[in-house]
């Protein structure tokens, strides 16, 4: 019979994706803290911002997908410059969607 | 020739074959029909597989369908190395035991996997023989009680229009047994619908692996099915308690509450008030419980 080795420590367990920190890049926390709409917009414009979309990714399908976002960053750039007249057509929509669904949430809202 | 013999064979044989509980002795007989030459090392590894989900998309993924993958680790425990003496290991039975450290993880279909493991290191053909070995877990000590373990309700504002409080007579259970208890129901709003009383068992699989990404939600699987009603036709009354007994049979053979390093199994039972008609809104509570096989 072999001598009986004392207890080893238990092993230490790791973190479920809520006890992490968030991981994001510096060009989106740049974006994501930007003070105004304007500074946000310029942060979004730095191609570094486009590439780090691909982060954490495998090797090979992260490559592909930064040529794929290169070959984007034009059309990207034109989406950021349209993002204002497009978020207030979204919300003129909204508000369109709002009206004239106004009598199917009376007659379905709340438990009575 | 070399690539043309067979495999080298060894077996190995568990005494008594189980199942074992933390702090038991597990002794192993590890048989050697024929001695194995150009050996680089050899042991004999205690430990279980563990698994659980990533994400392989890294930070960017983790909700979307198809980013979550399952993966398994090995998780050493102990450890016991063969005597090789010039590069051979003898032709023997030899006896080699180890001992389950206190904090051993309970064994689950598929989440921990304990394995007695002999890996042969040679410059020809390896030699791998792998065991499966049953962890029965304890109740944790001390007992928790229902302020460590209490109930998870109001999580959707849309409906919370009820006050669930449950009262169970214990926290820790055994598959097989049943959960005894009282639901206790007061609507704080008037309430006109009837409504349906069930509840069922959720098996919650945290995955934290070491040096994967985890996904953002823990995979859930529910037993049994169909849930089980509590009540029918039950008519609340605003401001009024109404109390429910309850018998809920905990289906045996399933997996115990169990912590390993790479994911972790967590056991609720969840209560659920549904109105009755097309829109009537489901209100829901969760009450965790221990389930413990020893």
């Amino acid at each position: 019979m072999h001598p009986v080795a004392p207890e080893p420590p238990r092993p230490e367990r790791g973190r479920t994706a809520g006890e992490r920190p968030r991981e994001v890049s510096e060009a989106q926390q740049a974006v994501e803290t930007a003070p105004t709409w304007t500074a946000r917009a310029i942060a979004a414009l730095n191609p570094r911002f486009l590439l780090s979309q691909a982060d954490g990714y495998p090797v090979g399908i992260k490559q592909f997908l930064q040529f794929c976002l290169v070959l984007v960053y034009p059309a990207w750039l034109f989406c950021v410059l349209l993002y204002w007249p497009l978020w207030v057509i979204g919300k003129v929509l909204e508000g369109i969607l709002w009206v004239l669904f106004w009598p199917v949430r009376a007659a379905f809202s709340g438990r009575r | 020739m070399g690539l043309l013999r067979r495999a080298p064979r060894a077996d190995l044989r568990l005494e008594p074959p189980g199942p074992y509980r933390a702090t038991d002795m597990v002794s192993v007989a590890v048989t050697l029909p024929e001695a194995l030459d150009a050996v680089v090392s050899a042991r004999v590894e205690l430990g279980y597989v563990n698994e659980f989900r990533y994400v392989w998309t890294g930070a960017a993924g983790g909700s979307n369908p198809g980013t979550a993958k399952d993966g398994e680790a090995w998780v050493q425990v102990l450890e016991e190395p063969l005597p090789v003496t010039a590069g051979v290991l003898a032709a023997e039975t030899r006896l080699v035991t180890f001992r389950l450290p206190s904090w051993s993880p309970g064994s689950s279909e598929r989440a921990v996997r304990w394995q007695v493991r002999l890996r042969v290191d040679r410059r020809g053909r390896d030699v791998a023989v792998d065991v499966p070995l049953e962890v029965l877990v304890a109740a944790p000590e001390p007992t928790p009680d229902r302020h460590d373990l209490p109930l998870v309700q109001g999580e959707r504002a849309s409906a919370n229009s009820i006050a669930f409080d449950v009262t169970t007579e214990r926290t820790c259970y055994r598959p097989g047994d049943q959960v005894r208890g009282v639901l206790g129901l007061t609507a704080r709003e008037p309430v006109t619908r009837t409504a349906l009383v069930a509840a069922w068992f959720q098996k919650l699989h945290l995955s934290h692996p070491l040096d994967k990404q985890p996904p953002a939600q823990p995979s859930e699987s529910f037993t049994p099915r169909p849930m089980i009603d509590i009540a029918k036709d039950v008519q609340l009354v605003a401001e009024q308690r109404v109390e429910l007994p309850f018998v809920l049979p905990l289906p045996a053979g399933i997996d115990p509450t169990t912590e390993a390093v790479h994911s972790s199994l967590t056991w609720n039972i969840e209560f659920k008030v549904e109105f009755s008609g097309l829109t009537g809104a489901i209100e829901r509570a969760q009450l965790p419980i221990v389930v413990h096989t020893d």
